[in-house]
């Protein structure tokens, strides 16, 4: 589990292998009192020692063996250690990250060892499917995410810490919505047109990154290559991420609190236009449409003077958006002896959101005890997890973000204090107010015991057995709510009230039989398993309305002749064999083969089982005689090449080989509603797993001046991908069948490169950095391409999902067209009959005037039209992205800051704000450049209120939606040793945190980051978060 | 180790958990009905653009300016095969009919009497034969599929109109002599003989069959089963739904079965936005029965609404006229036109998103009408075809023809008079625009015109507005296109055996 801590300076080492499970890892002073007074007894038959670093810091926790022998010790708080029962020989002291020493000793002569760091980070473990391994025995792409280096950035969501910290992991922040704030991740690029999520696992069990504190974490592997990741099978083709949380070590108790307090702000909102220039602009339109104005002299002149509060300037987004506080706070407990070792964790969270009437609160456990029996040959782990999460949010949050955009002019209050119905419709943010709110309480319970034993020489069997519960409660309340309408009329919203409980289930048991052994340059290591798996999703929801008051929300108190109710039921079993076996040569030639025999209850028989190979081997070559002459500037070098078969069966449906006759296809007759089944969907029972096979070839080099550099080359490619190949609308509009038919390709490169120096002034460095570059294609759709989904698209050649439509070509001039009298200047622009030049391209969806947009004629017949001139203009992937990183330690001084960007993504706004006079929204302000006779923009076209002009998808709407951003930039002291000693020996350490702090783009109006499908104007804006906290070690 | 995981069969063999298995359904009579009403579910339309009304949007009645609703470009005739109204239709209507396909075939092994197989077969006919009815409207010839399918012959090729239209009447003769004139209780709704024959008219007179189709309308008078309701407003009211001049409806009730996308709405500030022409309003004529550009008509241009056809106010929120939210002041509305319909609208306004009345589908008048305009087309222009329309008239206190234009009309003339009495009769009812298809008239197709707004504003003082009209929309028929729609863009693509209407 400590692979990750040699990425930490050398006291947080320190640190962790005391605590072990503690936060405190960003802590960068040593609490602990001098080396002085150490005493030795002079005893025969007992050897006493200490073991130190070069700063003479104790090292906690280092392994002491006879040399040759199976007994030794561990060293204890004071880095001390005791044999009895020897006389003479050698000990060999190891710990991670240091080199191993090899000292002869003498019983009774005190022994001082002094260990060194060792850059080449030989004894680096990672923890691997079903295991771990060396780092440098690694053959396999595996990204370990230095969890230490984040500092104390405020991650509410655990997934979000994957964000720019390995290379080939695209992560991207949903929102910044407390409580669904989590990061979408693809590793490796999206391989498929289903679900493309990562299996993750925590703790060996499959689960879900909320529900896991990013504080609680000792290590993230995140295996990308099919030799890594092939061992989970068919569920292993997103990529596998690994989760490991922190275990107690023997040692002393360890107490310590940590928390913060932050307040949130929208990291960007557009601006848009006041009411002046919304209400001329408007008129403006009405007259390029040939129509009266719509607001008179009078109506803009009080806009305009703004003292008539029915005639308001709002800017809506200050009134749904506000800044927001929060605040976090963690206890932990860990410690243990020889044979029973603990740790727990305990954490509250609280947050609010930026937007009306969101919050968050979040109360999580963790408890990890290992016991060991039997000479330490059985250990027995209990892992017990659990968070009960709670969030609000409006019922109609989309809604309830969407008129965030709305136009100034409308009234949010009338002056008798009244909630305005605005625009005679709906007020999110009075019935927010009022109580439409709706409140997800989601409880979540994870419990595994495992057994390990080891017998004979080398051999281990372990047994897990688990299951995790969620449980959800949610109340969806729509409150009475009496809005008033412009002519002071009142209108009424009638109540309701929706309470869905869900109840999923989830059981694994897994067996693991291994077998270790060395014999001469020989190591083998053999692993054999088996693991079933069942989930099960059951929901059943409630409805009633006609509540008669705002404060009681019971389902038996709505009017009963209102009730509805329904529920949904379904379950999937997995059962799977697999096995490893990994060889090396004199630690320079390494071999590592993988199978997995995966069977899934989704598909039909004779369709469930499926095999996934892989194979992989690595050659140090730093290793070799002939390298001695590079061993002065080269530590190590390594070459690495893997190729393996993946498997997805992740589809959006559970039952792909079974007939299906819905019910609810219901029809109501004289008053009365009769049951109705219908069958919808078309099956096919040759459905199986999606297939990915992946060649990496992988270079790891280390210089002895601190510089490491890891890259790799991969080709990724998905066959038999499942998809429901359009069946015609003839046969009923059935839902087609899936289909193994489409084919992805992604081939990418990917390099981190990492430097670590201490200088002599004691200034500590930490440079690490990564870069990926992934191309995504989609190869073959079975005659499907394009299928469109506008403004998206997946078309053959293309990346997934890529934006589809026209291509603007500038906006239609004067030049292009001829009106009356020969062209005649002096006819008034609005009285003018403009008629297209001939070799003017023409657009079919309306008849095109100055002013308006002109898009490319594709096909050159002259006519632009949806059938023939649309083609993909746009991705939604980043042809690079990157990150970089920096800490750095002086003195009581930490700092941190960490960039992380993408380059080559587009982004696409449309509606709302972006899209001219949309419904009742605002618009930018950008369009104050709109086209007009006197100001020929080639860009942003001319006013109107017409939706034909508006709605057609193109590039205009698309925008580069690259960035690179200051994503998190922290400064902390440590208060040193006499103010610690004041306090009773307690180490505190504050710090202040900037998330989200700088951000650099073109993209204009919201934030660049939002989720790919957020093509509207609708997304939940990121937050920027300035936080000050408090870590302390009691 | 199944233990551990509490299964109770096989862990990798699991079945759906909350859906029926087809292969062990229609064991008894509750199951064959579960199957029908399967059929009956897919006749409301779901898809917004799919709604009757909007149909209306699409006509010279109607108008809605936003046009991802889809109705905007087929007012327009730009669509393209590309376009939401086109798909929209083209699914509904073939989902119905395999669902017809497949319950008739799972009838014929069905464990149930004989005359419930009879007529629920019959009603499957009917609905089948509804949505071909349509189809044939909108595209001409469309694939004919009268079983089931499999993937390898579902590659299907246009059918020649006329045999299309064939097996519709095949279909709704055969369910004509099967179902009862009527049901009662919670059967009210489902397919009649009167259903079926009314249906048949309206297919016949779509496609110029004018003998037929007045033989079809008077097959329907004779049932006896049917009469004018005297009201007309009430007609379209909650609580008179399935009254007398009810012949076929989309039934629906509140809570588990309203109306997706609610015509309720129609009369709210907010949704769907849905204008009514000035092109309409200047249509209905005054209670005297002449047109208002008639110079003796009496009509004042700046007291519009005064002594109009009733049907008019009864249609159609005028400016100043009540709805849900007080008085309808077109400034301070969203619809560029200044009026909206009031017809299927909810104008108390209550629970409106939960909105529950009929879509009547058939109605008396219409096989009055119908039966008026075979015989006019036909070349009878005897008394049969005043008393007819006169009937319609009467209901809502117009003047007879004969009391207005005079008799011994031309076919021509009363083919205008005609025409004209579909259009304020069946306002708002997805009428409009087949009639326009059928005619064949391209002067239908015109701009868009509706009040300037702006100076109807001011509530406190309603004598001071202006009614005054200006352009709102550019229409211009696109005669490449003739009078159909284009075949889905995407089913072309699913299916290379498909043909294209010319100009799309």
């Amino acid at each position: 589990m400590n692979y990750n801590l040699i990425k930490m300076s050398k006291k947080h080492i320190l640190l962790v292998s005391i605590l072990t499970t503690s936060f405190v890892v960003g802590f960068p002073r040593q609490i602990y009192a001098g080396l002085n007074n150490y005493e030795i007894l002079q005893q025969s038959g007992i050897v006493k020692g200490k073991v130190i670093d070069q700063n003479e810091d104790p090292v906690i926790g280092a392994t002491v063996r006879v040399k040759g022998e199976s007994r030794g010790t561990v060293t204890d708080l004071n880095g001390e250690f005791v044999l009895n029962n020897v006389n003479h020989g050698e000990l060999e002291v190891s710990y991670v990250g240091y080199k191993t020493q090899v000292i002869s000793f003498k019983s009774g002569s005190p022994l001082k060892v002094i260990m060194k760091e060792d850059a080449k980070s030989i004894n680096e473990v990672v923890v691997v499917g079903y295991g771990t391994q060396k780092k440098a025995n690694l053959t396999g792409a595996v990204s370990s995410v230095s969890v230490a280096d984040l500092g104390d950035r405020p991650i509410t969501n655990a997934s979000t810490l994957l964000q720019g910290t390995a290379s080939g992991v695209y992560a991207l922040q949903k929102s910044g919505q407390p409580g669904a704030d989590g990061a979408v991740i693809n590793i490796r690029g999206v391989g498929t047109l289903n679900n493309s999520d990562p299996l993750v696992i925590i703790d060996g069990f499959p689960g879900n990154m909320s529900d896991v504190d990013a504080s609680e974490i000792s290590s993230v592997s995140v295996l990308k290559d099919a030799a890594s990741a092939s061992i989970y099978g068919n569920r292993a083709a997103n990529g596998v991420i690994l989760i490991t949380t922190k275990k107690g070590a023997s040692g002393k108790m360890n107490i310590s609190y940590s928390g913060y307090y932050g307040v949130q702000e929208a990291t960007a909102l557009p601006k848009t236009l006041n009411s002046y220039q919304y209400t001329t602009m408007y008129n403006e339109a009405c007259q390029n449409m040939g129509m009266s104005n719509k607001y008179s002299d009078d109506v803009i002149a009080k806009y305009k003077a703004g003292n008539d509060p029915m005639y308001p300037n709002n800017n809506y987004f200050d009134i749904y958006y506000h800044t927001a506080n929060m605040q976090n706070h963690r206890f932990n407990i860990s410690g243990g002896s020889e044979n029973l070792q603990y740790a727990f964790m305990l954490g509250y969270l609280d947050q609010d959101g930026i937007l009306v009437d969101t919050n968050y609160r979040k109360t999580d456990f963790r408890s990890n005890v290992d016991a060991f029996f039997l000479d330490k040959k059985l250990r027995v782990t209990t892992r017990l997890s659990g968070n009960v999460g709670t969030q609000w949010q409006p019922t109609d949050l989309w809604s309830t973000i969407w008129y965030s955009t709305l136009a100034p002019i409308f009234p949010l209050k009338a002056t008798d204090g009244q909630w305005m119905a605005v625009n005679g419709e709906r007020n999110y943010y009075g019935e927010a107010e009022e109580g439409s709110m709706t409140k997800n309480k989601r409880y979540n319970f994870n419990g595994q015991i495992e057994g390990e034993y080891k017998f004979l020489d080398g051999f281990s069997l372990q047994l897990t057995y688990g299951y995790n519960v969620e449980q959800g409660d949610k109340d969806a309340v729509n409150a009475n709510v009496t809005l008033e309408n412009a002519d002071g009329s009142m209108k009424s919203l009638a109540s309701n009230l929706t309470v869905t409980n869900s109840t999923n289930t989830q059981t694994l048991l897994t067996g693991l039989l291994k077998y270790d052994h060395k014999f001469g340059k020989h190591t083998i290591g053999v692993m054999a398993g088996y693991s079933e798996e069942y989930f099960r999703w059951k929901w059943n929801s409630g409805y009633r309305s006609g509540y008669v008051n705002n404060t009681q929300w019971e389902l038996n108190l709505g009017d009963a002749s209102s009730q509805t109710n329904n529920s949904g039921d379904y379950d999937l079993g997995l059962r799977s064999y697999f096995g490893r076996l990994n060889y090396s040569y004199d630690d320079k030639y390494l071999f590592e083969a993988n199978i997995r025999r995966d069977g899934s209850s989704r598909f039909a028989d004779g369709h469930k089982w499926g095999n996934f190979p892989s194979f992989s081997a690595g050659w140090i070559i730093s290793e070799e005689n002939f390298m001695q002459a590079t061993k002065s500037w080269l530590d190590m070098l390594k070459i690495r090449a893997s190729w393996g078969k993946l498997g997805n069966q992740n589809i959006n449906s559970y039952y792909v080989g079974s007939d299906i006759l819905s019910a609810g296809q219901n029809y109501s007759l004289g008053g009365t509603l009769q049951s109705g089944v219908a069958v919808k969907s078309l099956t096919n029972k040759n459905t199986t797993w999606e297939t990915t096979t992946q060649t990496d070839l992988g270079l790891d080099i280390g210089f002895r001046n601190g510089i490491n550099v890891s890259m790799d080359y991969f080709v990724k490619k998905t066959n038999d991908i499942l998809m429901q190949t359009p069946i015609p609308w003839t046969m009923g509009n059935l839902s087609a069948p899936y289909v193994n038919a489409g084919k992805v390709q992604n081939k990418g490169i990917e390099a981190t490169v990492g430097y670590n120096k201490i200088f002599s002034n004691g200034l500590k460095l930490k440079t690490s950095a990564n870069i990926s570059h992934i191309v995504n294609k989609v190869t073959d759709l079975n005659g499907a391409s394009p299928i469109i989904n506008s403004p998206t698209a997946v078309v053959e050649g293309y990346a997934i999902n890529s934006f589809y439509g026209y291509v603007q070509d500038g906006i239609y001039q004067l030049s292009d067209f001829t009106w009356q009298n020969n062209s005649d200047p002096n006819i008034a622009y609005a009285n003018r009959q403009y008629k297209l030049k001939s070799g003017v391209t023409s657009i079919s969806n309306y008849t095109a005037q100055p002013g308006d947009i002109k898009y490319k004629d594709l096909d050159g017949d002259g006519v632009v039209d949806m059938d023939h001139d649309r083609k993909v203009i746009g991705k939604q992937f980043p042809d690079v992205s990157y990150a970089f990183s920096c800490n750095l330690e002086w003195k009581n001084f930490d700092f941190n800051m960490f960039w992380q960007g993408v380059a080559g993504i587009d982004g696409y706004t449309y509606y709302e704000i972006a899209t001219c006079f949309s419904g009742f929204a605002n618009m930018g302000d950008w369009w104050l450049d709109r086209w007009t006779p006197t100001n020929p923009s080639n860009k942003y076209p001319r006013l109107t209120t017409d939706g034909v002009r508006n709605n057609i998808h193109s590039t205009f709407y698309m925008e580069d939606a690259s960035y690179l951003r200051l994503k998190n930039i922290e400064i902390g002291y440590t208060f040193d040793k006499k103010f610690v000693r004041a306090l009773g020996g307690c180490k505190v350490r504050l710090y202040a945190n900037i998330q989200n702090a700088l951000t650099f783009t073109n993209y204009k109006g919201f934030d660049p980051e939002k989720e790919t499908s957020q093509t509207r104007a609708e997304a939940y804006p990121q937050t920027r978060i300035y936080t000050f906290g408090v870590n302390v070690n009691f | 180790m199944m233990v551990f995981c509490g299964c109770t069969s096989d862990l990798l063999d699991r079945s759906p958990l909350d859906t029926l298995s087809p292969g062990s359904f229609y064991e008894n009579e509750t199951q064959c009905k579960m199957g029908l009403m399967g059929v009956y579910a897919s006749i409301p339309p779901t898809e917004t653009v799919a709604f009757w009304y909007q149909l209306d949007f699409m006509s010279d009645n109607n108008y809605c300016q936003d046009s991802w609703q889809g109705s905007k470009e087929f007012g327009e005739w730009t669509q393209n095969a590309s376009s939401w109204g086109s798909s929209a239709k083209w699914k509904q209507d073939y989902q119905t009919i395999v669902r017809a396909n497949t319950f008739i075939a799972n009838m014929s092994t069905a464990k149930a009497s004989d005359d419930v197989k009879k007529q629920m077969d019959a009603e499957a006919q009917f609905l089948r034969a509804y949505a071909y009815s349509d189809l044939i409207t909108y595209f001409g010839d469309v694939p004919l599929i009268m079983g089931t399918q499999t993937l390898d012959s579902a590659k299907v090729s246009r059918t020649a109109k006329e045999k299309v239209l064939d097996a519709i009447i095949n279909d709704l003769d055969a369910a004509a002599t099967v179902l009862p004139n009527s049901y009662s209780g919670s059967n009210v709704g489902r397919a009649t003989k009167g259903a079926a024959l009314t249906l048949k008219c309206k297919t016949l007179l779509y496609n110029q069959k004018w003998d037929d189709a007045a033989a079809a309308a008077k097959a329907v008078m004779d049932l006896g089963v049917y009469n004018l309701y005297p009201d007309y407003a009430g007609l379209f009211d909650e609580a008179n739904e399935n009254n007398e001049e009810v012949i076929f409806d989309i039934q629906y009730i509140k809570n588990s079965q309203s109306q997706s996308w609610p015509s309720a709405r129609l009369s709210f500030v907010d949704w769907p936005t849905p204008n009514v022409t000035a092109d309409i309003i200047n249509d209905y004529y005054m209670t005297n029965g002449l047109a208002i550009t008639d110079s003796k008509s009496g009509y004042q241009d700046q007291d519009p609404y005064k002594n109009r056809d009733p049907r008019m106010a009864a249609s159609i929120v005028l400016p100043g006229s009540h709805t849900a939210s007080g008085t309808f002041i077109p400034a301070n509305d969203q619809v560029p036109c200044g009026a909206r319909p009031r017809k299927y609208a909810d104008i108390n306004g209550t629970d409106s998103y939960n909105y529950s009345l009929n879509t009547i589908v058939l109605r008396y008048a219409d096989v009055l009408l119908m039966r008026a305009e075979a015989l006019i087309e036909s070349g009878n222009t005897g008394q049969e075809v005043y008393d007819l329309i006169d009937q319609v008239r009467a209901r809502v206190n117009m003047p007879k023809i004969e009391n207005v234009e005079g008799t011994g009309l031309s076919q021509e003339q009363l083919r205008k008079i005609l025409r004209h009495e579909r259009r304020v009769e069946f306002f708002m009812e997805g009428t409009r625009y087949p009639d326009m298809l059928r005619w064949k008239d391209e002067s239908l197709v015109h701009d868009v015109y509706g009040y300037v707004t702006s100076k109807l504003s001011d509530p406190t003082n309603p004598s001071k507005w202006v009614f005054e009209t200006e352009k709102k929309e550019t229409r211009k028929f696109d005669s490449t296109k003739g009078w159909l729609w284009p075949i889905p863009q995407v089913e072309m693509q699913n299916n290379k055996n498909l043909k294209q209407n010319p100009g799309y």
